[in-house]
């Protein structure tokens, strides 16, 4: 394993990613092809902070948290991670034995709450898998599974029931308690709400803001939907078909996107306060998400984009410094995207 | 979720308590079917286990004078009153005409049926000796043939239930076989997949493009005769198991490709757990029903299977007792139109099977608790 030294990223990075892509090979009518579900993406994720990943289905976001938790191989690209010790490891290029001791620091709670649980296992078995891998005794698991499920609001006494027992809502919350159980610094939540109910995903929302002021928890918040991340997240990257396209402060990005898919993507954001309606035009995403394995030419986003132009279509845009914030589109500083006023 | 709320044990914790296993049992219960086939296989197993205390005979003893004796029908009522049950006393005759021996029932020697008689000896499986029968009746010369005998005069209903034994554990020494090479290839080929999984799979192909029954008639004629005929039977059993594996491997290698997708495999493998907890705790577990349901249907083929090679000559030879040599006695016109009992073997070989194939359609369905 290569360890760092502490020195390799500024103190309060927790985790860094480095020209991270992951292409798969995948069979197509007429033979196989190459599927690049991320493409060079690079971000940092600081201690305590809340990173937001948004974009549409097939965005390669939840590949860029897989990649993250090292539960795929690399294509290419480096995965930095500060240990709770302060050294950092390259993490990139470890085997699974190598990566058991870091697992404790990284967890991930999953958009499905009936698939994520084995429904053969009871709440202790379940929640206590990760410490009894880790060489907890009975004991320890016991308390610890009672601790969690208070925690997470959830009576103790219902460790010996199965996840069938249980709602949507509440099945989530035991994925949480799983997560929590080895005290992870890193929680990667893919879509972590997005199959539940409105007050069910807002409660939930709220326990992990609770949990993250609790635990010190740093996130890494998955959603399609640019909505869910306003008030949660510190900042935000969109990603467009394995790319990040914009990169910036939460606030920034919906006072002012510089990005034609982020300003579409806030279009489809409901505003439930009127006096707060966006004034003028409203850009509405048009067509479907092109094919990741044939994918468009130049910027991908082109053949979606109201302000695309030739050049748009023969050369890809760099993700360039506008503003404090990372852009990939040649015209961002020209264009006056319309953002959502807060 | 699915809906439980008509078994009766759905009030409250109890419901949540419930592990997989008592849901598949719920589930389970609601198919009648499958519950009385389950029943049915528990008696033939237990028949074809005590064989030699519940046949009256043994399968080989002939009986000279009593050859193709009609089914004998056991009787309550005589002389105008109700009896302990009770066979008439059969009278050898000729018929005038064609001149073909006809047994005769003697309607004033009612012969009572006792339980518990001592009769001939036997060894109980080989281990102890014993002359005590759960049934028959105490006469010198008449013998007591639920279903008729055969045309050496050995008694048909002994011989079927001696049968059992062999039939009926062919199926499962064959399957047990199978389920080792499935589980082996089918875990393998879809856990790894990649090249391993396409070689697995051409040669699960190339297994199922052979046409079994001219290699069926090689080996019988490559098999030395003089081997013991249940030595054969062994041989026959693990060849059949050879051929028949590829069918459990498809279910096992089906199944660790979809739990291989399964996000709490993804969850455990995050957790740090090894290859060997994720197999053995997360995703066998989910496919122990499916196994069991998968097997269950194997077992109905290795019976047909061996029940038509011995028909065909190709399987078991006499002395061994098997259903398939049982039918082979019955292969000519003459014994069919002269004593159709004895296609009663048949009829045992249907019941079986269709009732291993209600068990497993019923495990099949229970299976998957969690299923919409
Ligand atoms: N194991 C895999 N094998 C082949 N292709 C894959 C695999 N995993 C993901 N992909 C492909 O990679 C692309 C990105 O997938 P990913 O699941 O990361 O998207 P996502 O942004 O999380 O979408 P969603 O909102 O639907 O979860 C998709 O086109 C998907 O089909
Ligand atoms: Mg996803």
């Amino acid at each position: 394993m290569s360890v760092l030294p502490a020195e390799a990223m500024p103190a309060e990075v927790l985790v860094r990613v480095e020209g991270l892509s992951k292409h798969f090979g995948v069979k197509t009518g007429s033979g196989q092809a190459l599927l690049r579900a991320v493409d060079d993406v690079s971000f940092d994720i600081r201690k305590g902070e809340t990173f937001g990943l948004v974009g549409e289905s097939g965005s390669g976001k939840s590949t860029v948290a897989r990649l993250m938790l090292r539960a795929y191989r690399l294509t290419a690209g480096r995965v930095l991670f500060r240990l709770s010790d302060g050294t950092v490891a390259d993490i990139s290029a470890l085997d699974d034995r190598a990566m058991r001791p870091i697992r404790r620091e990284m967890q991930m709670i999953f958009q499905d709450p009936y698939s994520s649980l084995n429904p053969r296992m009871t709440l202790r078995d379940l929640i206590g898998e990760p410490m009894s891998v880790h060489g907890a005794t009975r004991a320890e698991i016991d308390a610890r599974v009672a601790e969690l499920l208070a925690c997470v609001g959830l009576r103790p006494e219902y460790a010996g029931r199965y996840p069938h027992a249980f709602s949507g809502g509440q099945r989530q919350r035991i994925g949480i308690a799983r997560a929590l159980a080895l005290s992870p610094a890193l929680i990667a939540a893919d879509e972590a709400v997005s199959a539940l109910d409105v007050s069910v995903a807002a409660q939930n929302i709220n326990l992990l803001q609770d949990l993250q002021e609790q635990f010190d928890l740093t996130y890494l918040f998955i959603t399609h939907d640019l909505g869910m991340v306003e008030h949660i997240s510190n900042r935000i990257a969109v990603m467009y078909l394995g790319r990040i396209v914009e990169l910036g402060e939460t606030e920034e990005i919906f006072a002012r996107p510089m990005h034609p898919y982020t300003e579409a993507l806030l279009g489809a954001v409901p505003q439930p306060d009127p006096r707060k309606r966006r004034s003028g035009r409203r850009q509405v995403l048009k067509g479907e998400v092109p094919s990741a394995v044939n994918p468009p030419s130049g910027c991908a986003f082109h053949p979606r984009c109201p302000y695309a132009t030739e050049r748009c279509a023969a050369e890809l845009p760099a993700l360039r410094e506008v503003g404090g914030r990372q852009v990939r589109c040649h015209f961002a500083e020209e264009l006056a995207l319309q953002g959502v006023e807060a | 979720m699915t809906d439980f709320a008509d078994s009766p044990e759905t009030d409250g914790a109890e419901l949540y308590r419930a592990s997989a296993r008592q849901l598949i049992w719920w589930r389970f219960r609601k198919h009648r079917l499958a519950v009385v086939s389950l029943v049915f296989l528990v008696f033939a197993y237990l028949v074809a286990i005590f064989a030699e205390f519940i046949a009256p005979y043994q399968p080989g003893s002939i009986e000279k004078l009593q050859t193709f004796v009609q089914p004998q029908v056991v009787r309550v009522w005589h002389d105008g009153g109700f009896h302990a049950p009770f066979v008439y006393e059969l009278k050898r005759t000729r018929d005038p005409e064609t001149a073909r021996v006809r047994y005769v029932e003697d309607r004033e020697k009612p012969l009572p049926v006792r339980f518990f008689v001592r009769g001939e000896r036997y060894e109980f499986w080989g281990l102890w000796e014993s002359d005590l029968h759960l049934f028959g009746i105490e006469h010198r010369k008449q013998k007591l043939n639920l279903l008729g005998t055969d045309s050496l005069g050995r008694d048909l209903f002994s011989r079927l239930v001696y049968g059992a034994r062999v039939t009926l554990s062919a199926g499962l020494v064959g399957v047990i076989f199978a389920f080792v090479l499935g589980l082996f290839f089918g875990s393998i080929s879809g856990y790894y997949g990649g090249w391993l999984d396409a070689s697995i799979q051409r040669l699960m192909e190339f297994i199922r493009s052979i046409p079994t029954i001219p290699l069926w008639m090689g080996l019988a004629a490559a098999l030395p005769i003089e081997w013991d005929p249940l030595f054969v039977y062994v041989l026959i059993t693990l060849i059949l198991a050879l051929i028949g594996w590829t069918h459990l491997a498809r279910v096992v290698r089906g199944r660790f490709l979809s739990l291989r997708e399964e996000d709490y495999v993804m969850a455990a493998r995050l957790a740090g757990a090894s290859e060997y907890r994720i197999v053995t705790k997360h995703m066998l577990p989910a496919m122990t029903s499916y196994i069991i349901a998968a097997m269950t249907l194997a077992v109905p083929e290795m019976i047909l299977g061996e029940t038509a090679l011995s028909f065909l000559g190709l399987g078991l030879r006499p002395p061994v007792v098997s259903w398939g040599v049982l039918l082979q006695d019955a292969q000519n016109l003459r014994s069919i139109s002269l004593a159709p009992w004895l296609l009663t073997p048949g009829v045992a070989v249907v019941c079986v099977v269709l009732a291993f194939n209600f068990l497993g359609d019923g495990l099949r369905d229970a299976a998957d608790p969690y299923g919409q």
